[in-house]
Parts: structure tokens; sequence; C-alpha cells
């Protein structure tokens, strides 16, 4: 059960209700679109801002996005994941913005300069109850040292949980491109937190 | 449940599981503390997912925005629904068609201007005479009765209330006459076949030897007229397709004997030859005593003395009415009665029409 949904609403928004809301926002409903603004805003700032790191770009792109949503709710059409459209509106007008301030961003494709890890020996996979918490710290250091496009693959489909086809319309490349990613994300976040519990392990010794 | 055959993405993307990773409580602490002794090989799976959840979370988290920004965006947001439910504001689509159509309506205004101050011919009263003011007289009749004016070489004209002219302190030697009207007046030209006495009112042109007629010509009026007395008027369109008028050859759109006239309709450049409404005689009352008494007199006399009368050609075929003989006496009648009695006599109708007078009928056998 969830203990306190305002903090973890989102991981775990129901897209029924989510649906809901949609078609009731559609039909002029005022309170259901900013619940559904609440529920989306803070997950939509935080991904835009991990992309774009300007406060008041991603504001902006935020705000127009919704206002576009609100302004063109009779055109929209209602089989929609709202929020696989959502992160989807919202990473299109980040490439927008990102086409306008080429110069201040860092490169998209930035993947493919990544080396892929070599495999780990089966031997090493050593999980130390104690070293929990400071490998837990040095995963949330990995995250931040994954390439971007890694990075976004992973949380959509993690912590978003959109599917592989979503993704891929989200980032504009297909869905074996978006597999790729996260296999490369996944493997390298276990080489480095194996490589660092095994340089804990040896140390202790 | 079994979990035995769950990978990493399995565990990553079951509900209950990340309700556990990311909020948990003694029971589901319990329930998937039991899940790992039951099935200890994926124990480290269940770890790593965990911890790649809880990473992923603190990492959105970390980039969250603010209560304060949120508020602040809603607010910018929740303006536009305001707006967009009082129907005050318009929509996006609506802004981005406005910002174009008033592009567009510049630019067509730019255009218009252009064209109406730097290309657009303009032929009015003012910017004729504005370039050579220096050298013109101008007479402007603003009382209420009319205002004889007369010019250098003689010529007599008179001008009607609200109107003006415009012309030369001297008719140079061996030069066009040209003078300039804005309104209404009659022109009385003295004759000098060297000499072509030129009206330019407006995009009308009339040229003339030595004649008289009226031209009304009133800067807002939708039709202007020329109407002849007596001579032979030239009627020129500015705006015709033959545009420069001062070429030599230029046709006139319309040449005018007495008691014709010229419509000159402005919006569609177009002169229409008519008669005027009541053509007057252009002899002398004497002259005319001789000529009103008809005593079996043949039709085609008749109408020959009629037409002499008042200058006005009339049509009818003199084969037909050969044989016909009427007795007839005029005094006061003007010429539509005149015509309108003959007409009866010979059991035919007359119209008129491009300013001649067509009579048609069975004739006389």
């Amino acid at each position: 059960m969830i203990k306190n949904p305002s903090l973890f609403l989102i991981p775990f928004a129901d897209n029924t209700e989510d649906q809901l809301l949609w078609s009731a926002f559609q039909q002029g409903d005022s309170k259901a679109f900013e619940k559904l603004y609440k529920r989306y805003v803070r997950v939509l700032y935080s991904y835009g801002y991990k992309i774009l790191p300007d406060a008041s770009v991603i504001e902006d792109l935020i705000q127009d996005l919704f206002i576009d949503l609100w302004q063109s709710r009779e055109r929209l059409s209602e089989a929609v994941s709202p929020k696989y459209y959502l992160f989807r509106s919202l990473r299109r007008r980040i490439y927008k913005a990102e086409k306008r301030h080429i110069n201040r961003f860092r490169e998209l494709d930035s993947e493919d300069s990544d080396i892929l890890p070599p495999t780990v020996p089966i031997e090493y996979e050593i999980i130390q109850q104690e070293g929990e918490t400071q490998q837990r710290k040095d995963l949330e250091f990995h995250l931040k040292s994954l390439p971007l496009r890694q990075y976004e693959a992973l949380t959509l489909r993690y912590y978003q949980d959109l599917s592989y086809a979503e993704i891929a319309d989200i980032l504009l490349i297909n869905e074996q491109s978006v597999r790729n990613l996260i296999q490369r994300a996944v493997l390298k976040l276990k080489h480095l937190a194996l490589a660092l519990s095994l340089f804990l392990f040896l140390f202790l010794l | 449940m079994s979990y035995k055959h769950y990978q990493l993405d399995d565990f990553l993307l079951y509900q209950p599981f990340r309700e556990w990773c990311l909020a948990p409580d003694p029971e589901s602490d319990a329930y998937w503390q039991g899940v790992i002794e039951e099935y200890p090989e994926k124990n480290e799976i269940i770890q790593q997912a965990r911890q790649l959840l809880v990473s992923l979370h603190k990492e959105s988290n970390l980039n969250a925005p603010t209560v304060k920004q949120v508020t602040s965006m809603w607010s910018q947001i929740d303006h536009y629904i305001v707006s967009d439910e009082k129907q005050i504001t318009p929509n996006r689509t609506f802004r981005f068609l406005a910002t174009y159509s008033a592009a567009a309506v510049v630019l067509l205004v730019c255009g218009w201007a252009i064209w109406s101050y730097v290309l657009k011919p303009d032929y009015s009263y003012q910017s004729q005479t504005f370039p050579i003011r220096n050298t013109l007289i101008e007479k402007v009749n603003l009382g209420p009765s009319s205002l004889m004016v007369i010019l250098p070489d003689s010529s007599t004209i008179t001008l009607q209330p609200n109107s003006k002219l415009s012309y030369p302190t001297a008719f140079a030697r061996n030069e066009k006459r040209e003078v300039y009207l804005t309104g209404e007046a009659f022109f009385n030209v003295t004759k000098n076949a060297n000499k072509p006495f030129f009206v330019y009112s407006h995009e009308l042109v009339t040229k003339v030897l030595g004649t008289s007629f009226t031209i009304k010509a009133f800067e807002k009026s939708k039709v202007m007229e020329v109407a002849v007395k007596t001579g032979k008027v030239s009627v020129f369109s500015r705006k015709s397709k033959s545009h420069s008028f001062l070429q030599k050859d230029q046709r006139p759109n319309a040449t005018l004997t007495p008691n014709q006239r010229a419509i000159y309709t402005r919006d569609i450049i177009d002169i229409e030859k008519q008669l005027i409404e009541n053509p007057a005689p252009l002899l002398t009352p004497y002259q005319l005593g001789k000529v009103s008494q008809y005593q079996d007199t043949g039709v085609g006399a008749i109408l020959d003395n009629l037409e002499a009368i008042y200058g006005i050609k009339i049509e009818f075929d003199r084969n037909l009415y050969r044989n016909c003989v009427l007795t007839a006496s005029f005094t006061n009648e003007s010429l539509f009665d005149r015509i309108n009695l003959i007409c009866k006599g010979l059991e035919s109708t007359y119209s008129v029409k491009d300013g001649k007078i067509w009579i048609e009928g069975p004739g006389c056998l």
C-alpha cells in the first residue's frame, strides 16, 4: 500500500485514474486539469531539468505544454496514456529548445562514445549487507555519470514504467535502440557497483 | 506467487515490488524478506533492482522543482484557463493567425500606400495644378451664384458654385491653351484652330477648337459629364488603355456634336455618348420660324430639317419612308415633342442611342 501518496504518487500513478482525469479535463473540467498538473509537474520538471539544466527554460516549457494542452483539449485524442503524452510532449519541446540554444547543451548522441564495460566474472558477485548504503550512494553517483540518453531511457523505463515503444517515440529512436541503451546502462551500473564492492572487499581484507 | 524465473527487469516493473522499494512498510518488508529467504538465488537481483529504483527516485527528487516553482508555474497556466473560460484571451492558434494577419494587413496597407501615393497616377485637380501653381491664376466660386471668368484669349467661362478653375496668366504663342477645372463650368471658347483648347478635369480631358460646352466634373462625384452646345468637342479619358494622353495621336474616347453629352463613369472608366436631356435648337428664332411649317411635306425633308435645327443625327430608313408625307406646324415644342408627333403620324417609334435618334416603323407604301 502506498503510505505517502503525495511523495510517491507518480511511479505508481494508475493509468486508469489518469485517463479519467484526462477525459474530464477534455470536457473542460479545470479541477481535473489541475490534478493532472499536480500529478505530473514534479517528475516532468526533474526529467526536463536533467536534460536541460536551465530552470527558467524548463518552467517555460512546462507552462507552455499545459497551456497548449488546455487550449487544444477538444482536439486531443482520448485513447492516449496521459503520462506518455506528457513526457513525449515535454521531450519534443526540449528538442526544439535545444535547437534554439544549441551551444548551451551537451551533445545528444553522447551514448555513442560510451564504451561497453567488460563482462564481470560471476565469482565477484558478492554483495555485502553492510556495504549497501555506501553502494547505493555510489550508484547514485554512477547514475550521474551515465550518458544522458542512457539515463533517460533508464528512468523512463524503470522509474516512469513506460513501454519500449513509448520510450522510442519520446527519444525519437527505434525500440531496439531503447533496449540497447537500457542494457548498456544496466551493465555499466552493475559493473561499477561490483567493481566498487570488490574494491571495498579487498580493502577490508 | 513464484519468482523463480524473475529477472532484474521483471522485478523493476513489478508494481508491488516498486511500492516496497519506494514506500516500504512493515507489511511489505516482511513479505519481501520472505521472498528473499524463499529464493536466495534472487537476492542479488532483488538488491540491484531495489538500489536502481531508489537511485532513480532520488535522482528524480534531486532535480524536482520547489513548491514555489510548482505554484508559480500553475498560476501562469491557470491564468490562461481563467481567460479561456471567460472567452477573453484569444487562444494560441488565434494569436498565431492574428500575428500573421496583422503582418499581412501591414503589407497590404504599405502596398496600397505606395500604390496610391507613388505609383498610381494622380489626376486630381489638386495634383495637376499644384506643381505649376506659380504660373496659374485660380478662380474659386464658393458663392451661391455663377461666376464669369474671362481668359486671356477672351474665351468666357461661367463657373458654377463650389467649383475651381485654374488657367495660365497668359497663353503662350502657338501652344495649347490649357485650363484646369474641378466642379461645373460652361465654356464658350474663342475659336483658334492653331491653339487647341484643353480642359483638364481630373482624369477627363476635353479638347476643343472653338465651341461652347459644359463640363460637370466634381471631385467626389461618380460620373462626370461634358455636354456640347455648339461646335465639336473631343473627350479623352486619362485612364483609358491608350494611357499617355499627351501623345499626339491619341484617339478621343468620344467626339461630341451639339446636344450630345459624354457621361464618364469613373469606377469603370467608361464613356457613354448620350443626348442631353433637352436639346436646344441651334438656329435663331428667326431662322426657326422659316422651318416650322410643313404642308404635305415628305418625312425625309422634315427630319432633315430637325437634324439641322438641333444638330442631332436622326437615323431612319429613307427607302421605307420615301412615300410618307405630313402636314405639321411646330411652335414651342421641344425636339422630343416634335419627334413624338411625327412618330404618331407615321405609326412609328423612336429610340435614342449613341447620341442619335433612331426611328423605326412600317413606313408608307
